[in-house]
């Protein structure tokens, strides 16, 4: 164990690197299948004529 | 303990000076904050149609690329961020190798371009998903109304999606564990899987663009067919990426991994490749291959001064695919796809042995082959397979019934994971040491000693004549010496009595040591480490005789693990990536399906191919 306050464990720091990679990607992901979800129920109360296409086929 | 970490990394970035590092990171990321929030805008004002030169834009594209502009834009994007993310992981592993850890957080510039390649690699799925107005091919996925998004971008950005989230659980799991210097680390794995296996997603999203076009398609020009080319050389890359570590003469796990990847990816891409692209496609793949890596491979040794890497070089496999593809099993993909992976993994590494045994620090032994034929035989055949059904979907021809499809992947993936699990077995003698004299190598500066070695093991007969290598290592010794590594395999004089061939660095921050394989014996012995008060370890010297025991080599290689880790916690870690790793595979194979199973549902497409099982 590390005693001395300059020495210490440096990790790889990759959260603090990756947070404006990886934080809007999520949101981006969030979003859209927010949009898709919405729309799905919309339309299972008012009947569109579009055919289902969810994620799994038939 | 992880709080205390979270704060001594902070008072780390200010003792050494970091406060400019610190301020870089914020630059960083309002720049990136900036660019995100940008792309998103640009995406809303494009899909609420109150923008039109995106459109413009990429329907340029796709007039210059002959493709459908939801697929031209992602393709162009998605070939320039894999390259990048390619080179900034070949070279990042390789300062790794002749550097050590991170000194800190910006100091590693290979960083830079993995992180903006995978992040391109999400944004290139994005743009696939955002573009089309129009419902792009009869394949696509229902986002709204009129708002459908073709199933390769979906996958692409699902790709992107894996292996970023490798970065925040490589952060936790860097502060749980410690570091693990290793690129089989299973959050590492995640970031380079991600990008390996967006190459199947993207070969999917340049089908269902073909099948959007239909007949109207133009035919493609020299250029636009090497790129066909190149995209399953990038699969094979892409595959490959499991194996950086033999590429670079430091592989931490047992040899037998190293025949047994070359075969599985192999057989996939070769197969698909041979099946899609018709005669010679197999070997023009393997090809691109070679030139991509090699001159990834040329920028990173030669030119940047880190360590030298090779790489598989798939043309024995290539050559036996083409040959099975000449007789009457071509007609019968799964039967082809089996033989196909039987003799990649069989005659293919024989042949691939050659190149291994010419180039690599470490050539097969003879008794390497009962075990890797045995771990190779079974993965390469069921990856066969799955490449035949990849190569199925790229063709049109009906994949086998949705069970079957399904059964046969999840078998692939479970025999991957048998033969994973046997590989990772290993043992270290009890009771075993190595006594050691030291020679001073004439001429070798004060301060750079060089020492050469007389290695007796004890008992003599631990090792076998034919063992997979009793060779010094020494690492992480800084890229102006030597480019920070070193490899020697001993020359055998006896029974347990081996000597260096050459002098070994023990001075300045090397990490030497002496590396015991021997089919499941897997075991390392320190010479000299360079104290590391980072981490609290104190400096192991060379002295001019000493007798040491043998012990598991991950206490020496991979110093900064930290070992009071409960294994629970080592357990639910590994189930999250496994998790996210099945979920991936799972997706990618839902979508294949998808586009091969899939009704059309608009009249421009036709030509569907009759029912067969």
């Amino acid at each position: 164990m590390t005693t001395d306050a300059d020495v210490v464990i440096l990790a790889h720091h990759s959260l603090l690197l990756a947070i404006p990679a990886f934080v809007p990607a999520f949101i981006v992901a969030g979003v859209v299948a927010y949009i898709a979800m919405k729309d799905r129920r919309n339309r299972d109360g008012s009947h569109s004529e579009e055919t289902e296409s969810t994620g799994q086929d038939n | 303990m992880t709080g205390s970490t979270g704060i001594s990394i902070l008072a780390a970035a200010g003792s050494e000076g970091g406060g400019a590092a610190i301020g870089q990171v914020i630059g960083m990321t309002v720049v990136a904050v900036i660019i995100g929030a940008a792309l998103c805008w640009l995406g809303y004002l494009h899909r609420a149609r109150k923008i039109t030169w995106v459109n413009s834009v990429a329907e340029y594209a796709g007039r210059k690329f002959k493709r459908p502009p939801w697929v031209a834009v992602p393709m162009a994007l998605f070939i320039a961020t894999l390259i990048c993310a390619l080179f900034g992981f070949i070279w990042d592993v390789s300062l790794h190798i002749g550097k050590g850890r991170d000194p800190g957080p910006l100091a590693n510039p290979a960083h830079y371009f993995i992180l903006v390649g995978l992040f391109l690699l999400f944004v290139a799925g994005c743009a696939a998903i955002i573009l089309p107005y129009e419902k792009p091919g009869p394949f696509a996925v229902r986002i709204t109304k009129d708002w459908y998004a073709p199933v390769g971008g979906f996958l692409m950005a699902g790709c992107g999606l894996y292996a970023l989230t490798g970065f925040p659980l490589d952060d936790v799991w860097h502060r749980i564990f410690g570091q693990d210097v290793t690129l089989w680390g299973p959050t590492h794995l995640m970031m380079i899987g991600g990008a390996g296996f967006s190459t199947i997603s993207a070969l999917l999203l340049e089908y269902e663009g073909d099948r959007a076009m239909g007949a109207d398609k133009p035919k493609d020009g020299v250029f636009l067919k090497s790129i066909r080319y190149l995209g399953f050389g990038g699969v094979i890359i892409g595959l490959s990426v499991f194996q950086i570590e033999f590429d670079f003469g430091v592989p931490q796990f047992r040899q037998v991994f190293e025949p047994m990847l070359i075969a599985a990816a192999g057989a996939f891409g070769l197969v698909a490749a041979r099946m899609m692209l018709g005669r010679f496609a197999a070997i023009l793949a393997a090809l691109f291959a070679i030139a991509l890596r090699g001159l990834v491979a040329l920028v990173v040794g030669p030119i940047l001064g880190s360590p030298i890497n090779w790489f598989a070089l798939y043309l024995g496999g290539a050559l036996v695919v083409e040959l099975v593809a000449l007789t009457p099993l071509f007609k019968r993909p799964l039967v082809f796809g089996a033989v196909s992976g039987l003799l990649v993994s069989t005659v293919g590494l024989w042949l691939e042995s050659f190149w291994v045994d010419a180039v690599y620090h470490y050539p097969w032994p003879s008794s390497l082959w009962p075990e890797a034929l045995m771990m190779a035989v079974p993965v390469a055949v069921l990856t066969g397979v799955c490449g035949a059904m990849f190569g199925m979907v790229l063709t049109d021809q009906r994949l086998p019934r949705r069970a079957i499809g399904i059964g046969l992947v999840a078998l692939t993936v479970l025999v991957i994971g048998g033969a994973t699990a046997n590989g990772l077995r290993y043992e270290v003698p009890q009771n075993a040491t190595a006594t050691m004299t030291l020679t001073e190598a004439p001429g070798s500066a004060p301060d750079k000693r060089m020492v050469t070695a007389d290695v007796r093991i004890n008992p003599p007969g631990l090792i076998s004549e034919d063992a997979n290598w009793v060779s010094v290592l020494g690492w992480q010794g800084g890229l102006a010496n030597e480019r920070g590594i070193f490899v020697d395999r001993l020359e055998r004089l006896g029974p347990g009595h081996y000597r260096s061939t050459q002098p070994m660095p023990v001075y300045g921050k090397w990490k030497t040591l002496l590396r015991v394989h021997d089919g499941r014996i897997f075991t390392a012995v320190p010479i000299f480490l360079a104290g590391d008060p980072g981490i609290g370890a104190p400096e192991i010297p060379a002295q001019a005789t000493m007798t040491r025991p043998f012990v598991p080599e991950i206490t020496i290689l991979q110093r900064e693990r930290n070992p009071d880790t409960p294994m629970v916690l080592w357990t639910v870690g590994g189930l999250v990536v496994l998790v996210c790793t099945l979920i991936m595979i799972g997706g990618l194979t839902w979508g294949a399906g998808r586009i091969n199973r899939r009704e059309p549902t608009d009249s421009k497409t036709e030509l569907q191919p009759s029912a067969q099982a």
